[in-house]
């Protein structure tokens, strides 16, 4: 039975391989090509045949195949960029196939790298891989050549195609946050090469994550479980963008790319002619009080531009010196693009209607908005090795975003306006012109050192400052012929200035210990960092009002736009820096941790250990000494514990096991205890506000099948205390009724399920991830009844969090005609984008599904053609209040856009598709 | 009734005639003013947060303030009657977080304004039309700092409990919040704002302000986030420049206001709105009664044409609003549609409107807000607009539009109701004289008193018609007992407006 079911099997393959092969009577020579020392397969490496000058190259499942039809003896010379090439003769008989692997070894040059994370550095899919199956905790990795294939082209939209991680949007619908595993950004962070960087926000510490030109990035992770050595604060994961190394022999690459968006070219794209840099506050003297005309209006002089998108990446690197021990690769990416928003918000007004907590609306704002984006990102890796045990490398980095937005508006005044249903309303036009530009900078040098066989140290040396400058928000309204009004005229309108930097000074040390007991192996890692960070901002704000004439009249404007000027106004003031918005900061963080990692009987990896975090905090606002909070300090010590299990099952099954205790700081605006007054609410800081201890458990089985091939599936549960949500609630400091504001819940809890699996079938792929995540959070809310308003409490996830994410991306790719197609497809569940201080009415962004393309089509040796296509379908971003809605479907009160009884169309907005299309050029000696 | 007026008169002059002659011995004992804390000395008070101020300026003097002049929690500043404190600077305030008491008398009621201003009264208040960017009454805020009239007004911070005006003037209280204005933090202004005259926002507060005057604010006589209010018997002119409410409470401010006068107003004359954050007050929240106010000239300046609307009932706020007299304003009474009023617990009726305009008199009834329908209303409601109802509230449908040709389009026809119910003031005008050179272009220009007198004239069709089956709402004020800060409350009147024919309302001129 069984020896006839083998025969079976081994007949039928027979026949399969038979049929597919083109030469019946050949041989057919198959093998694998793997680096020696890591194991791991490298694709495009080619297989020749000297004799018959055939050849093959490895392809995406790692093999290579070959066929020749005369016995006798062949010469197989495997070569690969980097790699010293390899010959082996082997002698054909009659054998029908044949397996001949090689292992190549990588040209001598190439060094270990130092990275504090400690994981290598690679730039290929199957290093990607080989990292997250051999890294110490759970992490996913995207390699730059994935990246290069994806539809994306800044770090933000990438990373929505790792498992768990979904995105909150910019206006011009490109991601910039990232919620991982339903955490919201607060509780993630960003790193640059293991170093985490500050953020040039105004008021959070997350870093906006669309600063980042994706060409940049040797390898992007997401780790998603600490160990004792990295930082504490991260709870959904550490995003990790790990910038291209020095190449091992001379390398350049290039591209340029041209595009457009689909709404910024079919509707025109708008922009202003100029700005005022600075505010008079900061170049006249203090107390200056200015007057209309100490300013510029060509930011309300608005013409048309062509908006064609551009797009350029250039990076090169060497071992420069004789020697080879001086590396350095500089490279740089500037991307040009203009993006057009269509965009209909229904604006919600705070409080509700009695007595069935109906919600109530103000305005609606139909807008279009014209984004131009100006994205630049350089930076410099160079490394020295000194000798075998001592090593130097200095890192810098460079980015900046600038943003020049044009913000058209027509709103319908909804609430005391006089609207009596469609086509009655008072309605105003609105113009505002916004520039934002934001930067980072950042400098480290590290060293490595082996004092002997055992001990290591390696030390970091950081300088990172985040900055933001807002010059010249101002937004001018003009009211627009309601039948009420004897003539459109103008407003009253704001001109405001802000700026403000966080800057860091770190400093890391690692100590290191390696000793093999048998074959077992025992690392004992201790060190630490200490950081100083100073946060400054500083916001300006004029208000002016119209100007009567002599008659009491006001002037009339029907497109107001050329006549703005100064003679039609009055007011100014002096900025008034003296405002809650304005505050200077400081943070240290010293940090030690202890750390042991065992591998026992190549089969158990063990690393656990508990890191130790000490926090300062200080804080000073420009208020009178009378207020309340002025400064203030806080100062907390948190210990760590983590510890992470890896059991394989086999070389290529993993089992793990985490856990691990992270915290949440608040940021240094939130403790500030600043007060902004609100029509509804005010909204105010919270000295008192706790940071948030968060128990994380990970179980995580992987399986690695073949070279690419992957199926992963972990759970996570996450309990979180005073986790920390902006909402309405109980003023305790100024006990001013009841505010909005930076606040800790009792406790949440958050927990899901993650699938991620990868399948190659020769040229084909598929990869693809799903996650599951429930998250609950209690807090109090209101409900305006038929006796007054009564507080309830309600449960609902995390803001953010999608129960459903799921992405998957089909690929084609063809190694020997260097074709690469693919289709990625991202999917987010329904969520919470904003928490309402009212029982039911939260708004939630439906679930949204987008559609990109991308090509790639090698030619010439050196160049390709590539596109990419983002948002073929162009998906609306819809927001909901789960509300019924037959109040708004008809009559005096109706609303656009509703077509649904059971739920309040709040926002609908559309970003259209994005194309850019260009050439790459790669050159490796 | 007449019989009983007669018989009350008669035996009055009687008992005179009869303590004349007699010679019974007769004994008056001078009752001691209020006091507080220590006696005020020198002529001036100290500026900044590190000087706090607390105690009594006495009767009859004057003082002096050229900065933020501070009340701490708990601590309590009293003016006497006749005591005029005077400003030296724009910059000069009172920043309350205690309680503030000014207890002037109509013999010798007191001042707070700028000193030039108080030494030259013909230069400061104008009592003929002009340019409103040179008018010192009207400014809109900026560089105001500049006029040596301008003051910055009554802050009252989250502590403070009581603020006790009685007659008063309140003359150029506002200007622009900058830098240096203390009040950047902790009160509802954000920079670049314009001061209100008065602010109040302690919920468990009580804001009393009677018999006083207010004149030339920039912004809000009085923006009231939280509280008890009682605003009784007032005179206000030319209140803002584009913006500005005479009497703006918010939130769960509750209380009346009755007997003003409003003259000039930029926008609304009094306004209730429950907007704001709930602090757990009594429900219903933001009841104000408004009722025998008078209003003339109000409601033109507003930026907003929707805003003209001299007793508005807004957001969530209810209000019994009875015995208006509403002259040549902007719009009538306005409850509010959307987000809608606390209609459950308001009424109104037993008001007279007055238009020398179509455009005014097509707004007795403001368009797209609520109505309903009464029988006591002047001229009659049911007269000029056919109402789809006669129990519930309705939004008042169409937009009276004055098109060529002079019919009217969509709305009611209000061309009966031009000059038509003149209330027959005793010195005022009617029909207004536009376009006279005192008197200025519009309606809305003539924004001050003057002269005129806005008793009734005994053929004023606002005799007789009030309604006084309601009450004013009472408590918690009324359970201030001391004789010298408790509040006079004035009951609706059988006569409209503040100057009823019984002398029992607005005790000015």
């Amino acid at each position: 039975m069984l020896l006839s079911y083998k025969l079976l099997k081994h007949a039928c393959l027979l026949t399969l391989f038979l049929s597919l092969s083109h030469l019946a009577n050949s041989t057919v020579i198959r093998g694998t090509v793997l680096d020696l020392k890591t194991r791991e397969p490298l694709i495009g490496a080619t297989v020749f045949i000297k004799e018959i000058n055939v050849g093959a190259s490895v392809s995406l499942s790692g093999t290579f195949k070959l066929a020749v039809s005369d016995p006798r003896q062949y010469t197989l010379v495997c070569s690969f960029i980097g790699y010293k090439s390899l010959e082996k003769v082997v002698t054909i008989t009659s054998e029908e196939k044949l397996q001949i692997d090689f292992d190549l070894e990588e040209n001598s040059n190439e060094l270990n790298e130092i990275v504090v994370v400690g994981v290598l550095d690679k730039t290929s899919d199957e290093f990607a891989l080989h990292t997250e199956k051999n890294s110490e905790s759970i992490v996913n990795v995207m390699s730059a050549k994935t990246i290069q294939l994806m539809p994306d082209i800044t770090v933000a939209n990438i990373l929505q195609r790792f498992s768990g991680v979904s995105v909150d949007r910019n206006s011009s619908g490109d991601a910039q946050y990232a919620v991982i595993r339903g955490m919201p950004q607060r509780y993630n962070y960003t790193l640059i090469n293991g170093i985490k960087i500050p953020s040039p926000d105004d008021k959070n510490r997350y870093v906006p994550m669309d600063l980042f030109p994706a060409d940049l990035l040797d390898r992007l992770e997401v780790i998603k479980a600490l160990t004792p050595s990295m930082e504490g604060d991260a709870t959904g994961g550490a995003m990790n963008l790990v910038m291209k190394d020095a190449p091992a022999t001379f390398t350049v690459h290039a591209s340029a790319a041209t595009g457009t968006n689909a709404i910024a070219a079919q509707r025109g794209f708008s922009t202003f002619s100029g700005w005022q840099e600075k505010a008079p506050a900061q170049t006249q003297a203090p107390e200056y009080l200015a007057t209309p005309s100490d300013f510029t209006y060509k930011n309300f002089q608005y013409n048309n531009v062509a908006p064609v998108n551009q797009v350029y990446n250039f990076s090169i690197g060497d071992r420069l010196t004789r020697d080879k021990k001086l590396g350095a690769i500089v490279a740089a990416s500037y991307q040009d693009l203009y993006r057009g928003t269509n965009s209909t918000f229904i604006k919600p007004d705070n409080q509700t209607q009695a007595p069935n907590n109906l919600p109530v609306f103000d305005d609606i704002l139909v807008r279009q908005y014209s984004n131009h984006q100006k994205r630049l990102g350089t930076h410099l890796k160079a490394d020295y090795r000194f000798n075998d045990k001592n090593q130097l490398k200095l890192y810098g980095m460079f980015v900046e975003l600038e943003d020049i937005q044009h913000r058209h508006t027509i709103d319908t005044i909804l609430g005391i306006g006089g609207r009596v249903g469609f086509g009655t309303g008072d309605t105003h036009v609105l113009d505002r012109s916004k520039v934002q530009k934001q930067k980072i900078v950042n400098v480290t040098l590290q060293g490595d050192h082996s004092l002997s066989q055992a001990f290591r140290v390696n030390w970091s040396a950081v300088y990172s400052k985040a900055s933001n400058n807002a010059p010249d928000w101002s937004e001018y309204e003009i009211q627009q012929g309601s039948s009420k009004s004897d003539v459109p005229h103008f407003y009253d309108f704001n001109r405001r200035w802000l700026t403000n930097y966080d800057e860091d000074y770190t400093g890391y040390l690692n100590l290191y210990y390696n000793k093999n007991i048998g074959s077992n192996n025992l690392e004992i890692s201790s060190g630490g960092l200490y950081r100083t960070k100073s946060r400054d901002t500083k916001y300006y704000s004029y208000q002016f009002t119209p100007h009567q004439d002599s008659n009491g009249n006001y002037p009339s404007f029907y497109n107001g736009v050329d006549a703005i000027g100064p003679q039609y106004w009055s007011g100014g003031g002096d900025g008034s820096l003296v405002n809650p918005n304005t505050y200077t900061a400081h943070e240290q963080i010293a940090a030690a941790y202890i750390q042991g990692k065992i591998l026992l009987a190549q089969k158990w990896e063990i690393i656990g250990g508990a890191r130790a975090e000490h926090t300062y905090q200080d804080w000073l606002n420009p208020m009178p000494t009378t207020f309340p909070g002025k400064d203030g300090t806080k100062a907390y010590t948190d210990i760590l514990p983590s510890i992470n299990v890896k059991y394989r099952v086999t070389p290529n099954d993993n089992l793990r096991a985490d856990y691990f205790k992270s915290i949440n700081r608040p940021s240094l605006f939130e403790i500030n205890p600043y007060n902004i007054q609100g029509d509804t609410y005010n909204e105010v800081g919270n000295p008192y506000l706790k940071h948030a201890i968060i128990n994380n458990i990970d179980l995580r089985y992987e399986k690695f099948t073949k070279t690419l091939d992957q199926i992963s599936l972990g759970v996570f549960y996450k309990q979180i205390d005073n986790p920390i949500e902006q909402l309405w609630h109980k003023d305790s400091v100024a006990s001013s009724g009841n505010v909005i504001g930076p606040y800790n819940s009792n406790s949440a809890r958050n927990f899901g399920i993650e699938l991620a699996l990868t399948k190659y079938w020769g040229s084909f792929g598929i990869s693809g991830n799903y996650t599951y995540t429930n998250s609950q959070i209690t807090t109090t809310k209101q409900y305006a009844g038929a006796n007054g308003i009564i507080n309830v409490n309600q449960t609902r996830p995390l803001q953010g969090q999608a129960p459903h994410i799921a992405n998957l991306s089909l690929l084609y790719k063809d190694v020997g005609h260097g074709l690469s197609l693919q289709l990625a497809l991202a999917y987010t569940g329904t969520r919470i984008t904003y928490v309402s201080p009212y029982q039911n009415l939260d708004y939630w962004q439906q679930p949204y599904f987008i559609m990109d393309f991308s090509l790639e089509k090698n030619f010439l040796t050196y160049f390709s053609f590539y596109l990419k296509a983002q948002n073929l379908l162009n998906t609306p971003y819809q927001v909901y209040i789960h509300h019924e809605s037959s109040e708004y479907m008809s009559g005096v009160n109706v609303l656009p856009l509703q077509t649904d009884k059971s739920r309040i169309l709040v926002q609908r907005e559309y970003y259209g598709q994005n194309f850019i299309a260009g050439f790459r050029f790669k050159f490796s000696k | 009734m007449k019989t009983q007026k007669m018989l009350a008169v008669t035996t009055v002059v009687v008992a005179i005639i009869m303590l004349a002659s007699c010679s019974k011995e007769s004994t008056t004992v001078s009752k001691p003013q209020f006091k507080a804390g220590a006696a005020i000395s020198g002529d001036s008070l100290t500026s900044g947060a590190s000087n706090p101020v607390k105690g009594t300026m006495l009767s009859g003097k004057t003082f002096y303030f050229s900065g933020p002049v501070y009340v701490n929690k708990g601590d309590t500043l009293v003016m006497q009657s006749g005591v005029k404190l005077l400003a030296k600077s724009p910059r000069a305030m009172l920043i309350i977080n205690g309680v503030f008491i000014s207890l002037g008398t109509k013999q010798n009621p007191n001042w707070i304004t700028g000193v030039d201003a108080y030494n030259n009264p013909s230069q400061y208040k104008l009592t003929s039309y002009t340019d409103p960017n040179s008018d010192p009454g009207l400014t809109s805020g900026g560089n105001a700092g500049t006029y040596p009239r301008q003051w910055g007004g009554i802050q009252c911070g989250t502590t403070a409990t009581m603020f006790n005006v009685k007659w008063t003037h309140l003359d150029f209280a506002g200007g622009l919040v900058t830098n240096t204005s203390p009040v950047v933090t902790g009160f509802v202004y954000s920079a670049g704002n314009t001061l209100f005259a008065t602010c109040f926002q302690n919920p468990a507060g009580v804001y009393i302000l009677e018999d006083s005057w207010i004149y030339g604010t920039t912004s809000d006589v009085a923006r009231i986030t939280h509280g008890s209010v009682h605003f009784m018997r007032n005179t206000v002119e030319k209140v803002g420049y584009n913006d500005g409410d005479a009497f703006n409470t918010k939130g769960e401010a509750s209380g009346n206001m009755a007997y003003n006068l409003f003259i000039g107003t930029s926008k609304g004359g009094t306004k209730a709105s429950a907007k704001g954050p709930s602090s757990g007050g009594p429900f219903p929240y933001g009841k104000v009664n408004m009722y025998n106010n008078t209003y003339v000239n109000c409601g033109y300046r507003s930026l907003d044409p929707d805003r003209g609307a001299n007793v508005d009932i807004e957001q969530g706020a209810s209000g019994y609003v009875y015995n208006n007299i509403i002259v040549n304003c902007r719009t009538g009474i306005r409850f509010v549609e959307s987000p809608v009023a606390d209609t459950v617990n308001s009424a109104y009726g037993n008001n007279l409107y007055y238009a020398d305009s179509l455009n005014i008199a097509g707004q007795f009834m403001p368009s797209s807000h609520l109505g309903k329908y009464n029988t006591t209303d002047i001229p009659l409601p049911s007269s000029y607009y056919t109402f789809p109802n006669q129990k519930y509230w309705f939004v008042v449908k169409g937009t009276p539009q004055a098109v060529a040709g002079g019919t009217w389009t969509n709305g009611y026809d209000a061309t009966s109701l031009v000059r038509k119910n003149s209330p027959v003031f005793v010195n005022y005008p009617l029909p207004a004289p536009v376009g006279t050179a005192t008197y200025g272009p519009h309606l809305g220009s003539m924004t001050w008193q003057g002269n005129s007198d806005f008793h009734l004239q005994s053929s004023s069709p606002a005799i007789g018609k009030g309604y006084t089956s309601f009450s004013a709402v009472v408590t918690p004020i009324s359970s201030i007992t001391n004789p010298d800060l408790a509040a006079t409350f004035t009951s609706p009147n059988i006569d409209l407006g503040a100057f009823p024919t019984d002398g029992t309302g607005n005790q000015h001129n």
